[in-house]
C-alpha cells in the first residue's frame, strides 16, 4: 500500500526527515511513535503533500505509484486521507457543503459517478450517527465553534464518507477524553478490512488500546530507529523512549 | 464599589516629584532664533564648517514650514520668537571629568535618582545592573559615565558635540541619514538649533557591556530642548539604551523638540527604552512640557532589529511616533508604548512600521490609558510595500478610561500593497472593570491600589520589555501618575 | 472625455435647473453653492479624501472595460426608476401614498420637508463638499414619509441607470432623496446603480423617528469608466434601528459615505458590506457612526476580495459623545488580496469621550489563508475549486448578515454573477 524509501524531507531549510523508509502492506495498521520533534508531524505532512515540505530526495510509493510530485487533491483522490492534528476552521463552508464537494470531487477526478443528493445525504446522516455528529454539527461552519473532541469526530466523519485506502492519523487522540477516544476508535476499526491500511501517528501508547496496531515504529531524528509489534508500544509506554531507543542504538 | 469611584474621582494628586528648581547660574544664547543665534550655538561648540553650514540650510528651509495641525492636539501656538534656543550651566566648556562638574549639578542628578559618580554606581549595583549615563542639562551634556570602561570595548559613548569634534566622519556619514532636515516642522527645527544629545556606536560584532542611558533635564526657563541622538550598530552588534527626563515645575510652556536617529546595519539590534516624565502641567492644565520628537529607526541591514518602549507619562502635549524602516530583508521592528494622559494632558503618540523588505516583521503594542480631562490618542501607520513579501504586522491597541471627562482616540492607517504580507489590528476602548476592582476590593486591597495593580495588569506587556530596574520604576510612574483621577 | 472638470463647471448647470422653487429651496441651493464654492473638488490632501482623489478622478481620463450585467430586479416590490439622473414616473411603480417627486417638495413653499432636507446629522454635512455640491444642484430625487406606525409594503427598490455616454454628462448629475420614516413605522429599501455615469453624486438623507425600523441595501455595480460619489446621512431616534448592506463593485472612481448619528437611548446601527473589486477600480467605503446617546450600539463589518490592479480603501470611525455612556461599538474589515498588484488601505479610527463604553475594532489585510487552501486540498478537492469555495465563504459570512431572504438572494445573485464574471482572476493568483 504505502512503501517509503530513503526519504529526506526539509522544512525551512531544516532537515527534518533523514532518510525515513516505511512499508505498510494492504489492511495492517501501523503506529510511529516518538518523542516530540521527532519528525510525526512533518511525516503526515509530506504524506499528504503540503507545501514547504520539501523531499530532497527518497521516494514515497502509494500503491505503486510515486506520489513525491502530486499535488493534495490527486493524492486525495488516489485515497490518501490524513486525519489532521489541528483540524482547521473555516468560517463560511457548511459542514454539509464542504463534505459534498469534497465527496464529488474525489469521484470526478476517478471518473465514478457523483452520488446522487439523496444517496449522499444518506450516506452523511448514518455516518453521522454512528460517530454522535449531530445534525446541527452539520449544518454549521466547518469546525467553527467546535470543541476538541467534536473536530476530530468530524475527521472521523470524513474519513468515513471519503473511504480512504490509506488514512493518516496525527494525533487524533490529543485533546480527547476517554469517550471521545472510544467513539474515535470504533470508526476508525469500522473502516479495516483486507483493502484499507492505516498509520497512526502517536505520542502516547492510549490510542493503541483501542486501535490494535500490527506494526509499531519508533521514529526519532527523522529516522524509524525501532520496529518491532504492539508490545514494543507498551515497552516504550513502561520504560520511556530513551531507554528504548538507547537499546536500539 | 462605589466609594472605590468615588475615590477614583476624588483622590487629590500627589505632586510631581521633579518640580524643583536647581539654582544654576547659566548663559544664553540671545533669545530669539535668527541666523545669528545659530552661528553663535555653532561656534560655542567649537563646530566645524559642514555642520554650520548644515544648521543653516535647515533653518532656511524651516523657515518655509508651518506647524503641523493634524494631530489631535489643542493648543495655543508656540512663539519661537520668545524662546531661548541654548542655555548651559556657566563654567568650563566642553567634556567634564566628574570632580569638575558643580556639586549643584551632581545635586541635582542625586535628587532625580541618578547617581553620576562611578564610585557611587560601582559600590551600589551588581556589575550587570551597571548603566552609563550621559546627562543633559539644559542645552549641553554635563557629564558622561563609565566612558573609558566602554571605550575598552570599541563602543563610543559620548555627547554628540564632541562626537562632531572627535568623530565628525562617523558623524557626517549617519546624521540626517534617518530623519533628513526636510522631514518634519520640529525635526527641522531641531536640525538648526540642537546643542546636544548622545552619540553612540557600537562597533561591528560587540555586545555593548552594559546599559547605555541619557538623562534630560530641563531647568533654566523660557528654554527649548533640542537634544539630537544619534545610534549606530554596525554588523552583528547589539546596544541597549535608556532615556529619562524630567523638568521642574514651572506656570509657563516649554519646548522640547528632539530628534532621534537609529542605524541598525545587517544582524544588529538596538532596543531603545524611554521613560517619559516631563513636567506634565498642574491640575488646571497650566505649565508643563510642549514635547515635540521625531524618533526614528533604520533597520538598513538584512535580519536587523530596532524595538522602542516608551513609557509616556509627562508633558503637557505629546506629539511622538517612534517608527521603524524596515529596510533589510527579515528585518524587525518593535514598538511598545504606554501613553498615560491626566488632568489635562494631551497625548497624540503612536508609530509608523514601513515595511520594504522582504519577511519584515512588526509588532505594535499601545495601551493608551486616560484621565482627568485628559486626551490621548493612538496614531500608527503599517504600510506594506509591493517588494515586502511574506512581510507581517501585528498591531494591539487598548484604551482605558477613567472618569467621564477624558478622550480616547485611536487613528490607525493600514496599507497593503502586497498580497503575501499579513497586517493585523485590532483595538479595544473600554473603562476598567468593575468586575476586577470589586475582585480586588472583596479581597481586602485598598481602591488606590487596586486600580494601580489592574493598570499594571493592563499595560504588563509593555512593561515587561522594560529593563529590569527601569520595569519598577516605571511601574511606581504608572500608580503615580494617575493618582488624582481615579487613584 | 478628458476634460478636466472644473468647480465651475460642476456649478454650471449644463441642463437649466427647475425655476419655479419655492423660495426656500432657493435659499438651500445657494447655500450649497457657496459651501461648494469654499471647499471645492475634495482632493487627498484632505484627511478624510486621503485615499480616495476625487480631484484626480474627475482629471483623468477613465479607461475601464464595461462588462455587460444583469442587473439585480426585486420582485413585486415599488420601484422608482432613475434614468440618467430623471425620474422616470412611465417606468416607476411608485407607493403614492408615501412618495412625492422632488420637484414638486421643491416646487412647494409650505412644504413640511423644507427644514428637513439639508438638515439629517447636521454635523457630518457642515463642511461636506459633496453635500455643498448636491444640494446647490438639488432638483432630482423624491421624498418618501412612512406615518406613525404604518409598514411600506412591499419594498422599495429604486433603480438608478445610466445609459448616456460619459461626455454627455461630465458636468455631473445628481440624485437626492430624503426618506423619513415617523414613529414606529417600517421600511425596505432596495437601491441599485448600474451604468456610467460620467460623473454623479447621489445623497440620501434618512430620519428615523422613535422606534421606526429601516432596512437597506445597497448595491454599486456601476461600469468601469464610471465616476461616483455618493452619501448616506441619518439620524435616529430611540429605539430606532436601521440596518444595512452594502455591496460594491468600484469603479473609475466609486465612494460611499454612511454617516449617522444616533440621538436616542436604545438606537441601534449595523451595517455590513462587502466590495469586490478588479481591473482599475478603485472603492471606497466610508462609515462614520457618531453615539451622541446612552446605551446605543453600532456595528460595521466590511469584507473586500481585491483583484487586478484595483485600489480599495475602507475608513471606519466610531464617535462616543461626552453624555453617550454605555455605547457599545463594534468595527470589523477583512481585504482578501488576490493579486500581485491590489492595494487597500484601512483607517478604523475610534474617537471617544465618554468612560463607560465597549469599543472595538479589528482588520486584517492578506491573501487566502494556506492552511485552509491545504485542508480543502488534503480532502481531495482541486486547487481552483478549493480558492473559488474560499473566496465565496469569505464573503457568505457578510451576505448572511441579509435577514430577508429575497433580499439575500438579490445581494447573493450579485455576488455569484460576479464572480463567475470574474472567475479567472479569483482563481489563479495572479
Amino acid at each position: 500500500m504505502l512503501e517509503i524509501n530513503d526519504l529526506h524531507v526539509t522544512v525551512q531549510d531544516k532537515n527534518i526527515l533523514k532518510g525515513l523508509s516505511l512499508t505498510v502492506p494492504a489492511g495492517e495498521v501501523h503506529a510511529i511513535m516518538g518523542p516530540n520533534g521527532a519528525g510525526k508531524s512533518t511525516t503526515s505532512y509530506t504524506l499528504a503533500g503540503r507545501e514547504g515540505y520539501e523531499v530532497t530526495s527518497g521516494a514515497i510509493k502509494f500503491r505503486g505509484e510515486d506520489i513525491v510530485n502530486l499535488p493534495p487533491e490527486e493524492r486525495a483522490a488516489k485515497g490518501m486521507f490524513l486525519a489532521f492534528q489541528s483540524p482547521i476552521e473555516i468560517p463560511g463552508v457548511t459542514n454539509m457543503n464542504f463534505l459534498k464537494t469534497a465527496v464529488n470531487s474525489q469521484a470526478r477526478m476517478r471518473g465514478e459517478k457523483e452520488p446522487s443528493a439523496v444517496e449522499f445525504l444518506k450516506m452523511v446522516r448514518d455516518a453521522a450517527k454512528k460517530l454522535n455528529v449531530s445534525e446541527e454539527m452539520l449544518r454549521r461552519p466547518l469546525n467553527v465553534g467546535f470543541s476538541g473532541g467534536e473536530k476530530k469526530r468530524n475527521e472521523v466523519l470524513q474519513m468515513t464518507l471519503l473511504k480512504p485506502s490509506l488514512a493518516v492519523l496525527d494525533e487524533t487522540d490529543s485533546g480527547l477524553d476517554i469517550d471521545a477516544l472510544r467513539l474515535v476508535a470504533e470508526g476508525v476499526n469500522a473502516l479495516r478490512g483486507p483493502d484499507t491500511s492505516f498509520l497512526v501517528i502517536t505520542h502516547y501508547q492510549r490510542l493503541l488500546d483501542y486501535i490494535e496496531p500490527d506494526v509499531v515504529h519508533i521514529l526519532a531524528g527523522g529516522r524509524i530507529v525501532k520496529s518491532g509489534d504492539k508490545t514494543l508500544a507498551r515497552q516504550l509506554e513502561d520504560q520511556g523512549y530513551d531507554a528504548v531507543i538507547g537499546k536500539a542504538a | 464599589m462605589t466609594q472605590a469611584m468615588d475615590t477614583l474621582e476624588e483622590f487629590a494628586g500627589q505632586k510631581y516629584k521633579y518640580g524643583f528648581v536647581s539654582d544654576i547660574e547659566s548663559e544664553f544664547a540671545p533669545k530669539g532664533l535668527s541666523e545669528e543665534v545659530i552661528r553663535f550655538i555653532s561656534a560655542k561648540k567649537n563646530e566645524p564648517e559642514w555642520m554650520l553650514d548644515w544648521r543653516l540650510a535647515a533653518y532656511q528651509r524651516w523657515q518655509t514650514m508651518h506647524e503641523p495641525a493634524w494631530a489631535k492636539l489643542n493648543y495655543p501656538n508656540v512663539d519661537f520668537g520668545d524662546l531661548y534656543y541654548y542655555a548651559a550651566p556657566k563654567g568650563k566648556e566642553g567634556p567634564k571629568s566628574l570632580d569638575e562638574v558643580d556639586p549643584e549639578l551632581l545635586e541635582t542628578y542625586k535628587k532625580l535618582g541618578i547617581p553620576l559618580s562611578e564610585q557611587e554606581i560601582l559600590a551600589g549595583v551588581e556589575p550587570k545592573n551597571r548603566v552609563a549615563v550621559d546627562a543633559v542639562f539644559d542645552s549641553v551634556s554635563v557629564v558622561t559615565t563609565f566612558k573609558e570602561t566602554l571605550e575598552e570595548a570599541g563602543v563610543i559613548f559620548c555627547p554628540i558635540s564632541e562626537a562632531i569634534a572627535r568623530h565628525p566622519d562617523l558623524v557626517r556619514k549617519y546624521l540626517g541619514t534617518v530623519v533628513p532636515t526636510s522631514d518634519n516642522f520640529y525635526a527641522t527645527l531641531n536640525s538648526a538649533v540642537f546643542s546636544d544629545g548622545s552619540f553612540v556606536y557600537i562597533p561591528e560584532g560587540v555586545r555593548c557591556p552594559m546599559e547605555l542611558s541619557t538623562y534630560f533635564r530641563i531647568n533654566a526657563s523660557n528654554t527649548g530642548q533640542f537634544e539630537r541622538t544619534l545610534i549606530i550598530a554596525e554588523k552583528n552588534s547589539y546596544v541597549s539604551y535608556l532615556e529619562g527626563c524630567t523638568a521642574p515645575q514651572r506656570d509657563e510652556n516649554q519646548l522640547h523638540a528632539a530628534v532621534v536617529e537609529l542605524v541598525a546595519m545587517e544582524g544588529a539590534e538596538i532596543k531603545y527604552s524611554t521613560v517619559q516624565n516631563w513636567y506634565p502641567g498642574d491640575e488646571n492644565g497650566k505649565g508643563g512640557i510642549y514635547n515635540f520628537v521625531t524618533k526614528r529607526g533604520d533597520c538598513r541591514g538584512d535580519n536587523s532589529k530596532i524595538s522602542w518602549t516608551q513609557v509616556e507619562t509627562g508633558s503637557a502635549v505629546t506629539w511622538k511616533y517612534p517608527s521603524c524602516i524596515l529596510r533589510g530583508d527579515n528585518s524587525q521592528g518593535e514598538f511598545y508604548s504606554i501613553a498615560i494622559t491626566n488632568n489635562y494632558q494631551q497625548a497624540d503618540t503612536g508609530t509608523k512600521m514601513i515595511h520594504l523588505g522582504k519577511n519584515t516583521k512588526s509588532r505594535i503594542i499601545s495601551k493608551g490609558i486616560s484621565a482627568g480631562h485628559s486626551q490621548n490618542t493612538y496614531r500608527g501607520l503599517v504600510r506594506m510595500h509591493s517588494k515586502a513579501d511574506g512581510a507581517r504586522n501585528f498591531t494591539q491597541c487598548d484604551s482605558l478610561l477613567m472618569g467621564d471627562k477624558c478622550g480616547a482616540h485611536t487613528v490607525p492607517y493600514i496599507e497593503s500593497r502586497n498580497r503575501s504580507a499579513m497586517v493585523e489590528h485590532e483595538a479595544t476602548t473600554s473603562k476598567i472593570s468593575e468586575d476586577q476592582l470589586f475582585y480586588c476590593l472583596s479581597r481586602g486591597i485598598d481602591p488606590e491600589e487596586a486600580i494601580a495593580l489592574i493598570v499594571n495588569g493592563f499595560c504588563k506587556d509593555v512593561l515587561q520589555q522594560l529593563p529590569m530596574e527601569f520595569a519598577v520604576e516605571a511601574q511606581k510612574l504608572v500608580g503615580i501618575s494617575l493618582e488624582g483621577s481615579v487613584g | 472625455m478628458g476634460e478636466i472638470i472644473s468647480i465651475d463647471h460642476l456649478l454650471r448647470a449644463a441642463t437649466a435647473l427647475q425655476t419655479d422653487t419655492a423660495p426656500w429651496a432657493g435659499t438651500l441651493r445657494e447655500q450649497g453653492r457657496e459651501k461648494f464654492a469654499a471647499l471645492g473638488i475634495p482632493n487627498r490632501w484632505q484627511e478624510s479624501w486621503k485615499y480616495s482623489d476625487l480631484s484626480q478622478a474627475l482629471a483623468g481620463v477613465p479607461a475601464g472595460t464595461a462588462v455587460s450585467r444583469t442587473l439585480p430586479c426585486l420582485d413585486g416590490a415599488y420601484v422608482a426608476f432613475f434614468e440618467n439622473g430623471v425620474l422616470d414616473i412611465s417606468r416607476s411603480a411608485l407607493p403614492d401614498d408615501y412618495l412625492v417627486p422632488l420637484t414638486d417638495v421643491l416646487a412647494d413653499s409650505g412644504s413640511p420637508f423644507a427644514g428637513t432636507i439639508g438638515r439629517i446629522n447636521g454635523t457630518e454635512q457642515k463642511n461636506h463638499p459633496i453635500l455643498g455640491l448636491n444640494t446647490a444642484r438639488m432638483e432630482q430625487g423624491f421624498v418618501l414619509r412612512v406615518p406613525k406606525g404604518e409598514t411600506l409594503s412591499p419594498p422599495l427598490h429604486v433603480r438608478v441607470n445610466w445609459t448616456m455616454d460619459g461626455a454627455e454628462s461630465l458636468d455631473g448629475r445628481h440624485i437626492r432623496l430624503l426618506v423619513e420614516l415617523e414613529e414606529g413605522a417600517e421600511a425596505t429599501i432596495l437601491e441599485t446603480h448600474g451604468g456610467t455615469p460620467g460623473f454623479a453624486t447621489v445623497v440620501t438623507e434618512l430620519r428615523l423617528a422613535q422606534s421606526a425600523k429601516l432596512t437597506h441595501i445597497r448595491i454599486d455595480q456601476l461600469g468601469g469608466d464610471a465616476r461616483q460619489s455618493a452619501v448616506t446621512l441619518g439620524e435616529l431616534a430611540g429605539t430606532a434601528q436601521y440596518k444595512g448592506f452594502y455591496l460594491s463593485e468600484g469603479a473609475y472612481f466609486c465612494r460611499h459615505e454612511a454617516l449617522f448619528e444616533l440621538n436616542g437611548e436604545d438606537a441601534n446601527v449595523e451595517i455590513d458590506g462587502a466590495f469586490l473589486v478588479t481591473g482599475n477600480s478603485h472603492c471606497d467605503n466610508t462609515t462614520i457612526i457618531t453615539h451622541a446617546a446612552p446605551h446605543t450600539t453600532s456595528r460595521q463589518a466590511f469584507r473586500g476580495v481585491l483583484s487586478g490592479a484595483s485600489k480599495s480603501a475602507y475608513q471606519g470611525c466610531v464617535k462616543v459623545r461626552p453624555d453617550a455612556q454605555k455605547t457599545s461599538a463594534y468595527q470589523m474589515s477583512r481585504a482578501l488580496l488576490l493579486s500581485k498588484d491590489a492595494r487597500i488601505a484601512t483607517k478604523p479610527e475610534l474617537e471617544i469621550f465618554a468612560d463607560d463604553v465597549k469599543c472595538s475594532h479589528g482588520a486584517t489585510a492578506g491573501e487566502l489563508d494556506g492552511e485552509a487552501l491545504f485542508f480543502l486540498r488534503a480532502r481531495g478537492i482541486p486547487e481552483e475549486e478549493a480558492r473559488a469555495m474560499l473566496v465565496e465563504a469569505f464573503l457568505q459570512e457578510a451576505l448572511d448578515t441579509i435577514e430577508r431572504p429575497d433580499l439575500r438572494e438579490v445581494a447573493s445573485g450579485a455576488v455569484r454573477d460576479w464572480l463567475a464574471v470574474h472567475a479567472t482572476e479569483v482563481i489563479h493568483a495572479g
